[in-house]
């Protein structure tokens, strides 16, 4: 049920980015994916992810892959000794995020993405608290919680 | 017991990398073709409904354009009237009301038409419309807010005029149509095709009837019978009434 929910959210997020809304909305979801779970397959999540989206949007292909598996990396690395469920750091991670990717690949406007990244993240995080407790205290295949 | 995400992160760094190393030299250009030409596919289902929307908005935007783009040109054509009257010379600009033509009375004949102007602007019967230095005609019929101008095609027109190069004198009369007669011109007088012929003048105390000098036209005929007392000649006028947008009453 988890995976076929993350397939769908995954799905939707990435015709949303290429079709309606030029924002980074994958990255975001895998953000948001690697902060909930810790999990292999987020990787090759990243991957396929990366190469759909550099296709569609004639980057040089792998390049977004490679940003995405390093971002999902530095965040398992930081989850490791950090609380990173805050909204602080979700916030905070988000921009960053967004940031960093427009500048790499100048998706859109930065302020306007910022500004949504704002809203999303903080959203995200009001999800997370009221009903990702249930996952987060899920054991998942690194071992940890 | 800790689990290490490094392996997988490390295959996944391969991956990424030898797709990177693959696509920098086009051996993954077949893939990138495959995903891009599906994914417009389903872009074309987005768009299509995008499009649609956005083709309404457009057409909406087009009809609000076009109205602008009449107004405009309306507009234009009220200045460049305005300006040419100013610039004429047998009348001053003061004693002109520009009235727009909002009827007439058919595509061929012209002999009347409707302007916009009437009592409440202090038009009356009898009053001279002009164009530029031309001649138009006279107001015959008036209603609190518009008025019936007859033409000089119009046969109930008939005034004074004379030829401006022999100044032979004669009467113009409306022969409807479109067609305009200088008739009793006294068979003694010279007059010759393409001469100019303008009002004489027939102003009372009060102002009304034609000033002299405002153009009606050109001859273009002459019937000249030896036995008749007098010669006539068809005029036409410079206006092409059926274009007219435009015309100014003298009001005083």
């Amino acid at each position: 049920m988890k995976y076929f929910i993350i397939t769908i959210l995954f799905l939707s997020y990435l015709l949303l980015e290429l079709f309606i809304f030029p924002f980074p909305f994958v990255l975001l979801f895998l953000l948001f994916v690697s902060i909930l779970l810790e999990e292999s397959w987020i990787f090759f999540l990243g991957i396929i992810a990366g190469v759909f989206l550099d296709s569609m949007l004639f980057h040089p292909l792998g390049l977004s892959s490679l940003f995405f598996i390093l971002l999902i990396a530095a965040l398992f690395a930081y989850k490791r000794k950090f609380q990173v469920q805050s909204t602080g750091f979700i916030m905070i991670a988000s921009l960053l995020a967004i940031v960093v990717f427009d500048l790499l690949f100048a998706q859109q406007n930065i302020f306007q993405g910022i500004l949504i990244g704002l809203v999303v993240s903080y959203l995200y995080s009001l999800v997370l608290h009221r009903f990702g407790n249930g996952i987060l205290h899920q054991r998942n295949s690194f071992g940890t919680i | 017991m800790k689990h290490s995400f490094l392996p997988a992160f490390l295959v996944s760094l391969g991956i990424v990398l030898l797709i990177i190393f693959l696509g920098w030299f086009g051996f993954l250009k077949g893939l990138q073709d495959t995903i891009a030409v599906s994914f417009f596919s389903l872009d074309n289902v987005f768009s299509s409904k995008q499009s649609s929307s956005e083709l309404d908005t457009l057409k909406k935007e087009i009809v609000v354009l076009q109205t602008q783009l009449a107004k405009d040109q309306i507009a234009m054509n009220d200045n460049t009237a305005l300006r040419d009257q100013f610039h004429s010379t047998v009348l001053p600009s003061t004693f002109l009301l520009p009235g727009r033509i909002v009827g007439k009375s058919g595509l061929a004949s012209q002999d009347f038409f409707i302007v916009d102007k009437g009592e409440k602007n202090s038009v009356g019967a009898g009053m001279v419309v002009v164009y530029q230095d031309n001649l138009v005609g006279q107001i015959a019929q008036t209603t609190n807010y518009f008025a019936k101008v007859d033409t000089v095609t119009n046969p109930d027109i008939s005034f004074s005029a004379q030829d401006l190069t022999s100044h032979a004198l004669g009467v113009i009369r409306g022969k409807g149509n479109g067609q305009i007669l200088l008739d009793n011109v006294l068979l003694s007088d010279t007059i010759k095709n393409g001469d100019l012929v303008v009002t004489t003048g027939n102003q009372d105390i009060h102002g009304k009837g034609y000033p002299p000098n405002l153009v009606v036209g050109k001859i273009v005929s002459i019937e000249k019978n030896p036995s008749a007392l007098f010669q006539t000649a068809q005029i036409q006028s410079f206006l092409s009434f059926s274009s007219l947008y435009m015309v100014f009453i003298k009001v005083q």
